[in-house]
């Protein structure tokens, strides 16, 4: 083994060492990667499935949760897989849920100006508070009624939604993951259930909510698909 | 650093490298194989660390010394005990969110390293101090350090404006291995320079768990970041200190 590089090394000059030092030094000062690589989210995942058959999936016509104590409105429609955001700060989070089905009631109303239309059934006139896809709705998320189609310019067929309250008790846990990525806060899942049992049929498959963790929690078997 | 490891994985790397370690010894200069006709023991090395000092001008983040004694033993062994203080202040690292005013991630303590390195250079029996080109390895410790988290955000925006903030301190402790190889010469008398390239290999992080809270640690003094502190350097200034000065 030839060692005459490592007596230059040692020997002959500290201005080669000097210079590696810098260089070296250089790049241990420069390379720290200030990045969060880690998924932050743990929402629960809910699978939907056609309470007609449970191995398929169901893709609701329109589909739409808002959290009890909040202004904003999640909109699942066309979807077999609902991911829902639990608060942190709170042991149990509810939302009111509407779900739209083939057969739903139907009526008709014929619109006055764009925000406010005549209910055909009651002669009601009403003003379209909020809009969420073909959800229109008149007075918070209970009078929701989804537009199906037009009959003409002015007038269209609407459906009644289901409407129910979902319920969800767990527990947190707070984790601190990283410097770059800062804290998450984990759940174990105590209990899922509808109110007034409209919605379908609710089975538990895990517990542990988390951000390491992508298949569902829960699995919803709807009624009227 | 994670709590559980791929435990095998370390354990093929440790295998491999004390093979490459025996391996490499057993290709050495043919005196090795002659009997040794010098001293068993020449004398104490003590070194002191440059390196890290003078990295905390360059980023007030970090600050850290160590300090080292090592003994001579036949020329070819250098059983070695490194202590040391790191200090780290992790908080503008934060990259996820939008941090919150006052958010802080600090960790502080003391390590301590055992382990051992030798020469793989031409040892001449008859000096005292000679220049030495080594490679050896060290298990490192550092117990119950220090850490403080503090208001840092976790996002809650669907329900609340506010994110809620965690907050945490206590004391832990991680454990992890070390290879490395240097230089050292001498320079005048018994004054030495010499510097050593360091690769650390994590081996266990006690993971903290408070109440409802589970915190992984991004530092350990000693070792630094847990994804980025792999690499170590030292740049020292050691004195050996022996009976009789070089012929």
């Amino acid at each position: 083994m030839n060692w005459k590089f490592v007596k230059i090394m040692s020997e002959i000059s500290h201005r080669k060492i000097v210079l590696f030092f810098v260089v070296g030094f250089s790049l241990f000062i420069s390379c720290n990667n200030e990045h969060c690589d880690v998924v932050m989210n743990t929402p629960l995942r809910i699978d939907l499935y056609k309470y007609s058959d449970t191995t398929q999936k169901a893709t609701p016509i329109a589909l739409l949760l808002q959290g009890i104590g909040t202004d904003s409105i999640l909109d699942f429609s066309q979807k077999s897989q609902i991911n829902l955001p639990l608060n942190k700060n709170s042991n149990k989070s509810e939302y009111l849920i509407a779900l739209m089905y083939n057969g739903a009631e139907e009526n008709t109303l014929t619109f006055i100006t764009d925000r406010i239309f005549v209910n055909n059934k009651t002669n009601d006139t009403l003003e379209i508070e909020k809009k969420v896809g073909d959800f229109y709705f008149t007075n918070g998320f209970n009078s929701a009624i989804y537009l199906s189609h037009n009959i003409d310019s002015v007038s269209y067929v609407y459906n009644t939604p289901i409407f129910d309250t979902l319920s969800i008790t767990y527990y947190n846990q707070d984790e601190f993951i990283s410097a770059e990525c800062g804290c998450l806060s984990s759940q174990i899942l105590l209990d899922v259930e509808f109110n007034r049992q409209r919605i379908g049929d609710i089975k538990k498959l895990h517990t542990l909510i988390n951000n390491q963790n992508n298949e569902a929690q829960v699995e919803f078997f709807l009624n009227y698909y | 650093m994670k709590l559980k490891l791929n435990f095998s994985s370390i354990t093929i790397k440790w295998i491999a490298i004390v093979i490459l370690l025996h391996s490499s010894a057993s290709l050495l200069a043919a005196d090795k194989k002659k009997k040794w006709e010098g001293k068993t023991f020449y004398g104490v090395s003590v070194d002191l660390d440059l390196f890290s000092p003078i990295l905390h001008i360059f980023n007030r983040d970090r600050l850290g010394f160590n300090a080292s004694v090592q003994a001579d033993f036949f020329h070819h062994l250098y059983p070695e005990i490194v202590v040391g203080y790191d200090r780290f202040d992790a908080s503008d690292e934060y990259s996820y969110s939008t941090p919150v005013s006052g958010n802080l991630y600090k960790v502080n303590g003391l390590y301590i390293k055992f382990g051992a390195a030798y020469n793989l250079w031409k040892k001449n029996p008859d000096k005292m101090i000679l220049p030495n080109a080594y490679i050896g390895m060290m298990y490192a410790v550092a117990p119950k350090y220090s850490y403080k988290i503090q208001n840092y955000p976790i996002e809650n925006s669907y329900w609340d404006k506010d994110p809620t903030l965690f907050s945490a301190e206590g004391k832990t402790t991680a454990h992890w291995g070390e290879i490395f190889v240097g230089l050292k010469t001498p320079i005048v008398g018994g004054l030495c320079l010499g510097w050593e390239v360091i690769y650390k290999l994590p081996l266990y992080a006690k993971l903290q768990k408070e109440d409802d809270k589970i915190i992984h640690q991004s530092y350990a003094p000693g070792y630094g970041d847990k994804e980025y502190g792999k690499w170590g350097f030292r740049y020292t200034i050691s004195y050996f200190f022996h009976k009789q000065n070089n012929k």
